[in-house]
């Protein structure tokens, strides 16, 4: 187990190597940041300090060996336009991203495993068709577009919640979060919502495919057949065949929820790490981006680890490759 | 047994008339239809038919655990007297596992691959009985040591892809043993298995549940399996009991036509170098059976009164009448076959 955690984490950083190789060449084809950063009044002397201070008078192979080397020592330079370090940037923003992901993750799978449950049971009955029309449109209906409906509805109309910002912020192990405060929940259950849709529906199809494949099983069978009750053949028997590919959306889709929660956070003003990155792009910002870019990859890789781990722990079928295991 | 029969004691499993269907776009699918069979305690009953003769379907009838949506349509299961048909769905379950326990043909299918045998088990006892844990453990362990398992507390802590399918099968049974049921109902449970693990487990059914006392309905295609096992044998075909009896009697002089062609289809009763008999045509499709004999176009004995369907009752030249009429030796057909003359076996 060991060594296949070791193994992963080395693969892991050729993938950051690549990574950071890709954006930092890409970014710098995009356009020259100086362009608009400098006050359009700035005349040529001062343009060329400018770009000297942020170092882009150098060669480009040069600029990224300095990135590089300051990269091993933990870091990833500062903004071009505030000046402060790339990563504190990101992580002054980040609790507010992972709150909001978390939050539609719990949504998604407190709502998406019952219903998909029910109707994978149920599959005839009307409410199961109704709710596999529901999720049908969870697929569908734009993200976006579905944001601006919540807010209509629940903020213009109704008046119940508010459409923007994180509300009263509570300090929990010196992060600030939302969700230990009333106010904090009333402006953190729109956007997670919003965000949750797409992956409720997922859960939704996935719990109920899974559910139909288990339930006419033999095993299910000889457990009625020991006179088992419904709850623990449910529980037990079906649910923990179904978590592995449960386990598998769940822990991808936490690392897309928080990389692309872009188009919620600008929709509801949420102060997270997308919204930074689509300001930073904006300005070329390219340490901002580089950064969070580097950040999102080792996320991914990390989510996708604790995936594998706990397969081999749902599953004993599955045996992580060159544990050094003795069966 | 007919002391039990003579007392007056109810039997301890009767079936009466069992109708089990399943709906279809084309009608209703009788799966069974209008099955009869008593069991004592002790006593070995083989149901004997092919595939789709209802036999399978008439053990999960048994036990309330037709799948959806077939459902019983008529008929009693009379398990001490009490109709479990009429009993509502958690007294049911108190008796699945219990009184009644069940084993699956394909011991790979059987077990859940999740969860660690011991986790299955104990489970098995946890659900009828208000046992702490350690004791359900024991009680596990215990089951396994008698369905001859090696060491039992390494393979409670197995997961079931690390068992081999004989082995599998044996924690299957003691699954089923666990709570010293009054009833084990086995389909076809030695069929997926190599021949000389089916000698074993055999074996070692038939010890089990002469020491225990248990009635065994041992569900099967195979004769030879029944002839060794059994003390009574029903022949079903088409959802029907086409005739039932003592082992030896129905193997040995089978009255049904039917029975007699399972008989020569199998290659060890043939002599060596001539054409293995066979039963021609194939078995009726359930949704639209012939009137009369079901089994009349591939018989080579119809008569024209085959066109009636013939009860199942005792032939007139073996005395006729007698019994209760679950217990005697029956034939469901108008123009039996002969009984052998004298002497020839």
């Amino acid at each position: 187990m060991l060594a296949f955690i070791l193994r992963r984490l080395m693969q892991s950083t050729g993938v950051l190597f690549v990574m950071s190789l890709l954006v930092f060449f890409g970014v710098y084809a995009i356009g020259n940041p100086v362009d608009i950063l400098v006050n359009p009044n700035a005349d040529q002397q001062d343009i060329a300090r400018a770009i000297a201070e942020l170092g882009l008078d150098q060669p480009l192979y040069l600029q990224y060996w300095h990135f590089l080397t300051s990269a091993l020592s933990g870091d990833l330079g500062r903004s071009f336009s505030t000046g402060i370090p790339a990563l504190e940037l990101i992580f002054q923003r980040m609790p507010a991203t992972l709150e909001l992901a978390a939050a539609s993750m719990a949504i998604a799978i407190v709502f998406g495993i019952p219903l998909g449950l029910y109707a994978g049971l149920r599959p005839e009955s009307k409410l199961a068709k109704g709710i596999m029309a529901g999720s049908i449109l969870g697929f569908s209906l734009p993200t976006f577009w579905v944001g601006l409906m919540l807010i209509m509805v629940f903020s213009v109309w109704l008046g119940w919640l508010p459409p923007t910002g994180r509300g009263d912020t509570v300090d929990l192990f010196g992060v600030p979060v939302s969700f230990l405060t009333l106010d904090g929940w009333t402006h953190l259950l729109l956007p997670a919502t919003n965000l949750a849709l797409f992956n409720l529906a997922l859960l939704i199809r996935l719990t109920r495919a899974g559910t139909r494949e288990v339930m006419v099983q033999d095993y299910i069978r000889f457990a009625r057949a020991k006179g088992l009750s419904d709850s623990r053949i449910i529980g037990v028997h079906v649910l923990k065949n179904i978590m592995i590919p449960i386990v598998t959306i769940v822990g991808l889709e936490f690392g897309s929820v928080i990389a692309f929660a872009v188009v919620t956070e600008s929709i509801f003003a949420w102060p997270g790490m997308g919204k930074l990155l689509i300001d930073s792009i904006n300005q070329l910002d390219r340490p901002v981006i580089v950064a969070y870019v580097l950040l999102i990859v080792l996320m991914f890789v990390l989510i996708n680890l604790v995936v594998d781990v706990l397969y081999s722990l749902l599953d004993p079928r599955i045996r992580l490759a060159d544990s050094g295991g003795t069966r | 047994m007919t002391a039990a029969a003579a007392s007056g004691r109810p039997p301890l499993l009767r079936v009466e008339g069992l109708c089990t269907g399943f709906p279809s776009r084309a009608g209703m699918l009788h799966a069974v239809d209008g099955v009869d069979f008593s069991l004592d305690r002790g006593e070995i009953l083989g149901l004997v038919g092919e595939s789709g003769s209802g036999k399978s379907v008439t053990g999960f009838s048994i036990l309330g655990l037709v799948d959806p949506p077939g459902r019983i349509l008529g008929g009693r299961v009379l398990l001490d007297g009490v109709d479990l048909a009429a009993l509502d769905e958690p007294a049911r379950r108190a008796i699945r596992g219990k009184r009644i326990a069940m084993i699956f043909q394909d011991p790979m299918m059987t077990l859940n691959p999740v969860l660690r045998i011991d986790t299955q088990m104990i489970e098995a006892v946890t659900a009828h009985e208000a046992t702490g844990t350690a004791q359900a453990r024991e009680r596990a362990r215990a089951a396994l040591v008698q369905v001859g398992i090696a060491a039992p507390d390494e393979r409670l802590l197995a997961y079931p892809h690390q068992l081999s399918g004989g082995m599998r099968q044996r924690v299957a049974i003691a699954i089923a043993l666990v709570n010293r049921p009054d009833v084990i109902i086995a389909d076809e449970p030695t069929t997926a298995l190599d021949v000389t693990i089916q000698g074993q487990i055999l074996h070692e059914m038939q010890a089990l549940v002469r020491e225990s006392g248990t009635a065994l309905v041992w569900i099967t295609h195979d004769l030879s399996v029944v002839a060794g096992l059994a003390d009574r044998v029903c022949v079903m075909y088409a959802g029907r009991i086409v005739e039932s009896g003592p082992v030896d009697a129905v193997l040995d002089a089978p009255r049904h036509p039917y029975t007699r062609g399972l008989i020569d289809s199998v290659p060890a009763m043939n002599p060596r170098g001539r054409p293995l008999a066979q039963i021609p045509g194939n078995a009726p499709s359930p949704v639209d059976l012939p009137p009369g004999c079901t089994f009349r176009a591939r018989c080579s004995r119809a008569i024209e009164r085959c066109g009636d369907m013939p009860p199942l009752e005792a032939p007139a030249d073996e005395g006729g009448g007698g019994g209760d009429g679950t217990r005697a030796r029956t034939v469901r057909c108008w123009n039996p076959v002969p009984l052998p003359a004298q002497g020839s076996r």
